[in-house]
């Protein structure tokens, strides 16, 4: 009974915890500017998500490490040093933009411009970390974040077009703006498949000592889970593309994409808007900032833990210290949040194969996995999404950095 | 009598986690020197937990950046000799107190201050 209970707990912090600022900001801003035409994007990234997933918690399960510390150790530390580097200055892009996400929150509720709360907001996810556990993290922000179940209720509320939303799972091309429809698929991709999702998935299972009676309830964690959270990240285009797309309001800026809720929730849509992006920021902050700390601290080898004391975890505490105070001081200097958001999301799309190759090469490896190495399916879902995203992102972002010029 | 055990090193101990007595995470093997002797076989000199070692694997200059890094906090590298070894797995443990190593400055550093 005990670990049924921990599998639908897995499976509730899977959904309350899948919506993040990268999720809303690419999915409001799709929805707005194309209807349903980029809803193909998140069931891809999904599909990948829920493979990458299994195998994060298959991997620490079988093998004992952690993917950062088992990366290092198969490829030595001149082949990881830089990829590595790579992914946590990403990292430390998409953590600026959940703080900017949550920041814009108490914009929209107070009127105080987003950069005042920037301070406050770092010091709120810092104390958070500094005090709570392992637990309080991961399950407190999920639970909270189920607020963001308010998109799915909406999208029954506004009663959309079934039929025009299930052509938008067939790839198309849209007769105008094509390079940042692109740029919006990548970003949409990235925003579903972020490593730091994986990495800490990984960390957890170690950290929550998982042995291997937990294959199968990761199996359930890892589909039920990111299907249902997908379900909430579509439900955003679709309640955007029902609302805003056709007053053709497109979403630059997440004061607008606030407006979205009202025609199904009224004057509360407002505020139930505000507090899911505030919640779902404020626990990706918080799971990123842990992400970056484990994955830093596994490289070098240190000791780290959210359950133990800062004390005994010095090195990591002041990692992940710093990168709250780094993400900060980004968005002290005053860049737009949504716009981060959206490159941040279409960066991390771009080095998706420095951290999911070398993961794929673990995977397959018979002295890490033993019998439980991959089959093809997973190889092949994996290689053919990844890559992917990697080649239009290389060739959707110099296109929106030239066309916004 | 035990049969004899072949160990590779870059594969199997190099960048390995290193544990101490107490179970403890110390840092990785970041470098392993060989002591070279006329007419004797190589053998193991030590093993070390050091960052700067690990970043001169990179380079040499990446190497001298990282040492004058790690002056700043008072940090050294921590050797061990194949002896202290007390288990090998896919981890290795060194039957050492931790708290008592240059591999342990940086935090002892950070601890200080919090």
């Amino acid at each position: 009974v005990k670990k049924i209970l921990g599998v639908a707990l897995g499976i509730v912090t899977s959904i309350g915890g899948f919506l993040d600022a990268g999720s809303i900001a690419t999915s409001a801003q799709a929805g707005s500017s194309y209807g349903y035409s980029l809803l193909w994007a998140v069931l891809v990234g999904t599909v990948c998500v829920i493979f990458l997933v299994e195998m994060s918690g298959r991997f620490s399960i079988v093998s004992g490490h952690t993917i950062t510390d088992a990366v290092r150790k198969r490829f030595g530390f001149a082949a990881f040093i830089v990829p590595f580097g790579a992914s946590l200055l990403v990292n430390l892009l998409v953590l600026a933009s959940e703080l900017g996400g949550a920041c814009v929150a108490l914009q929209l509720l107070t009127g105080i411009r987003f950069q005042v709360w920037a301070i406050p907001v770092a010091a709120a996810v810092w104390l958070l970390l500094w005090l709570g556990t392992f637990d309080v993290v991961e399950d407190g922000t999920a639970l909270l974040g189920l607020v963001t179940l308010c998109f799915v209720v909406a999208v029954f509320l506004l009663g959309a077009e079934w039929r025009e939303i299930g052509r938008g799972f067939v790839p198309s091309l849209p007769a105008h703006e094509q390079p940042h429809y692109l740029f919006l698929a990548v970003s949409i991709i990235g925003a579903t498949i972020a490593p730091y999702l994986f990495l800490f998935y990984s960390s957890g299972a170690i950290e929550d000592k998982w042995d291997m009676s937990y294959l199968v309830p990761n199996r359930f964690i890892a589909l039920l889970g990111m299907s249902f959270g997908s379900l909430i990240a579509m439900s955003v285009i679709v309640v955007a593309a029902v609302t805003l797309q056709p007053h053709g309001v497109r979403v630059e800026q997440y004061e607008q994409a606030a407006l979205m809720l009202l025609p199904a929730f009224g004057s509360w849509g407002f505020y139930l808007f505000v507090a899911a992006l505030g919640v779902a920021c404020l626990g990706a902050a918080l799971e990123l900032s842990l992400a970056t700390a484990y994955s830093l601290a596994q490289a070098f080898g240190w000791q780290w833990g959210e359950n133990l004391e800062p004390r005994k975890a010095a090195r990591f505490a002041a990692t992940y210290t710093l990168c709250i105070a780094a993400a900060a001081l980004i968005l002290l200097a005053g860049v737009e949040p949504m716009k981060l958001t959206l490159f941040s999301m279409a960066l991390t799309a771009m080095v998706l194969p420095l951290s999911v190759v070398p993961f794929l090469v673990l995977m397959n490896d018979r002295q890490f996995m033993g019998e439980h190495v991959n089959g093809r399916l997973s190889n092949a879902v994996v290689v053919f999404t990844v890559a992917l995203a990697a080649l239009i992102a290389l060739v959707a972002i110099p296109l929106e950095i030239l066309g916004s010029q | 009598m035990s049969v004899p055990r072949t160990v590779p090193l870059v594969r199997d101990v190099l960048d390995v986690q290193v544990f101490d007595r107490e179970k403890r995470p110390m840092g990785k093997v970041d470098g392993i020197a060989l002591e070279l002797a006329d007419g004797a076989a190589p053998r193991v000199a030590y093993l070390e937990v050091d960052a700067a070692s690990a970043w001169r694997r990179l380079g040499e200059r990446f190497g001298h950046w990282a040492r004058r890094a790690q002056a700043l906090w008072g940090g050294a590298p921590f050797r061990f000799r194949w002896s202290q070894v007390r288990e090998l797995s896919v981890h290795l443990e060194v039957d050492v107190d931790a708290e008592e190593t240059a591999a342990f400055a940086l935090e002892r550093r950070i601890r200080e201050k919090l």
